[in-house]
């Protein structure tokens, strides 16, 4: 099982949803709040390119269970700080949400489809 | 494989009654090739404009932008597996309509980046502006999945190359480039003591609008593939990626990917170019331990000495183009890293958000955050207001008289991650 940290409303009622009131920075920090106690991050925290850093709307999955790799602490770090240089400038783009919200949920379907694929059923 | 190009040089494009090519100029007739895409029952309405270097064109948002080609020996015309029937790649003869580019814009999604200037300080920074470009603006039916209607402008694009090329079909070319590497075998026994060097060519593959596709498979479902280079250079790579306007490839730059072309300059001489492998580039951290183990088995299993490696798009693909590195480098391969950065507005910040300390030789293709100025356009082809997309939260970025601050992140092409573009090194 997974746990989906999102504030996407989009993603609300989907399996292991915990809804995170806040920006994309939030999710990124409730991410690294559950990594920081072992749980591994499923999907990376940042998006595939830098057009989609001023989302305003992020999910990530991660696992319920517990791991000792230290590779999901490092990641959730330095895409906290990336995210941080990256919207510094510029901030988020709120006009286009409902668009970022349809994107980010397509973007949660294909990691979902890719982890029940390859791995135990999600 | 021999893969022959028959450039045909286009001096000029100018609309007309018959789309044909006579003396180096290139006539489009719109009406025609509006018909031929309205053939697609999902396509509303389709605008054709043409845009000219030097011409005060401001082009936006651009899905993608493609070579106008057609195969005059061997099979597979088009864009096999997606256009027309599958066929095998990378053999026969094609005529390229050189200097013609195929601009698809019109906006999916709001926040769509991605723009051409055809002149002034925006023309400096992204390839596209030196081309003589067909724009198409393709205006689906209403109500389409937004999967239907990236899929019907891609094809759409796809379709109007093919029909613009074929005005290349009975034209003598200007100049004939010959693409031949034989097999692994013969190759290796011709050059026995050059270094064997692969070239792994990353490709976004995470879903709509973040997706590229090989003979019309989604790279999404793919373990990485090896490819014959001159498959890519005849049509079997296309672009389904629209967002990272800055480092997306293109479908003309896969056509006339500077990497391949580079290698083959080298094949023989300095090297042995045994190879392209597409990588995808997943979402799950377990998809990508497996395509980067995966990736580095094929390296080792070509014999490679050495491996060119191409990032597409920024962020978690960063992680995907190091750990590539460690895995061949840990296995002795040595590695070249091919990426943009992320460097913040003055250069100063950490370029990449994953490092290793085995990437010791990384080609850097430009600072996506690097500010520019561009100035009024007198025509806009498109949606004008994608121009305040580019703005987004930016206070004060759009002067009084029209001028805007933007960043490289927008301007299509302007770092690319296989080295077609413009930005170079400047040693001080």
């Amino acid at each position: 099982m997974h746990i989906l940290l999102t504030n996407n409303s989009r993603l609300a009622e989907e399996a292991g949803a915990k809804m995170v009131s806040g920006s994309f920075r939030d999710v990124l920090l409730a991410a690294r709040d559950y990594v920081y106690v072992g749980h591994a991050l499923i999907t990376h925290p940042l998006f595939a390119s830098a057009g989609m850093m001023f989302s305003p709307i992020r999910s990530i999955l991660i696992s319920e269970e517990k791991t000792k790799d230290s590779i999901h602490a490092e990641m959730i770090a330095n895409a906290i700080s990336d995210y941080d240089k990256m919207i510094s400038l510029r901030g988020t783009d709120e006009k286009n949400r409902k668009d970022y919200e349809r994107i980010d949920e397509e973007l949660y379907r294909v990691a979902l489809e890719e982890h029940q694929r390859f791995n135990l059923g999600g | 494989m021999k893969l022959e190009h028959g450039h045909i040089y286009i001096k000029d494009i100018v609309l007309g009654d018959k789309t044909q090519v006579e003396g180096g100029v290139l006539t489009v007739d719109a009406q025609a090739l509006i018909a031929h895409l309205k053939e697609d029952n999902k396509v509303k309405n389709v605008k054709v404009d043409l845009a000219r270097p030097g011409e005060e064109i401001r082009i936006i948002p651009v899905k993608d932008v493609i070579e106008p080609r057609v195969k005059v020996i061997g099979e597979g015309n088009g864009f096999p597996g997606v256009t027309s029937k599958i066929a095998q790649m990378g053999e026969g003869k094609v005529h390229i309509l050189s200097g013609v580019a195929i601009v698809t814009i019109g906006d999916i999604v709001g926040f769509q980046e991605g723009v051409i200037d055809m002149w002034g300080e925006g023309a400096k920074w992204t390839p596209f502006s030196k081309t003589l470009n067909i724009v198409v603006d393709i205006e689906p039916v209403e109500g389409l999945d937004p999967h239907v209607h990236e899929r019907t402008v891609r094809f759409a694009g796809l379709r109007a190359a093919e029909f613009i090329g074929f005005a290349g079909k009975d034209v003598e070319p200007d100049e004939v480039l010959v693409y031949e590497i034989g097999t692994q075998v013969e190759e290796t026994a011709k050059y026995p003591d050059l270094p064997r060097v692969a070239y792994v060519e990353m490709l976004i593959s995470q879903g709509l609008l973040h997706d590229g596709y090989i003979y019309g498979v989604n790279s999404q479902q793919i373990l990485p593939t090896l490819l014959h280079p001159n498959e890519e250079l005849d049509n079997a790579v296309i672009s389904g990626n629209c967002v990272a306007a800055c480092d997306k490839i293109t479908t003309y730059q896969h056509q006339n990917n500077a990497v391949i072309l580079d290698l083959y300059k080298e094949h023989g001489k300095t090297i042995n170019f045994i190879g392209v492998i597409l990588t995808p580039e997943l979402t799950t951290l377990e998809g990508k331990f497996r395509t980067c183990d995966y990736t580095a088995k094929l390296c080792v299993n070509l014999g490679a000495d050495a491996v060119i490696i191409s990032e597409e798009g920024y962020g978690n693909p960063d992680s995907d183009l190091v750990m590539i590195c460690k895995r061949c480098e840990q296995k002795g391969i040595k590695t070249v890293l091919i990426t943009d950065e992320c460097s913040g507005w003055d250069g100063m910040s950490q370029p990449l958000t994953d490092m290793a300390e085995e990437a010791v030789a990384v080609i850097s293709t430009g600072n996506v955050s690097h500010v520019v100025e561009l100035t009024a356009a007198k025509k806009v082809l498109g949606v004008a207001e994608a121009i305040y997309t580019l703005a987004g939260g930016w206070e004060g970025c759009i002067a009084e008289d029209g001028s805007m601050k933007c960043e490289l992140n927008a301007v299509i092409g302007s770092t690319s991650e296989i080295g077609y573009h413009n930005c170079t090194v400047e040693l001080y």
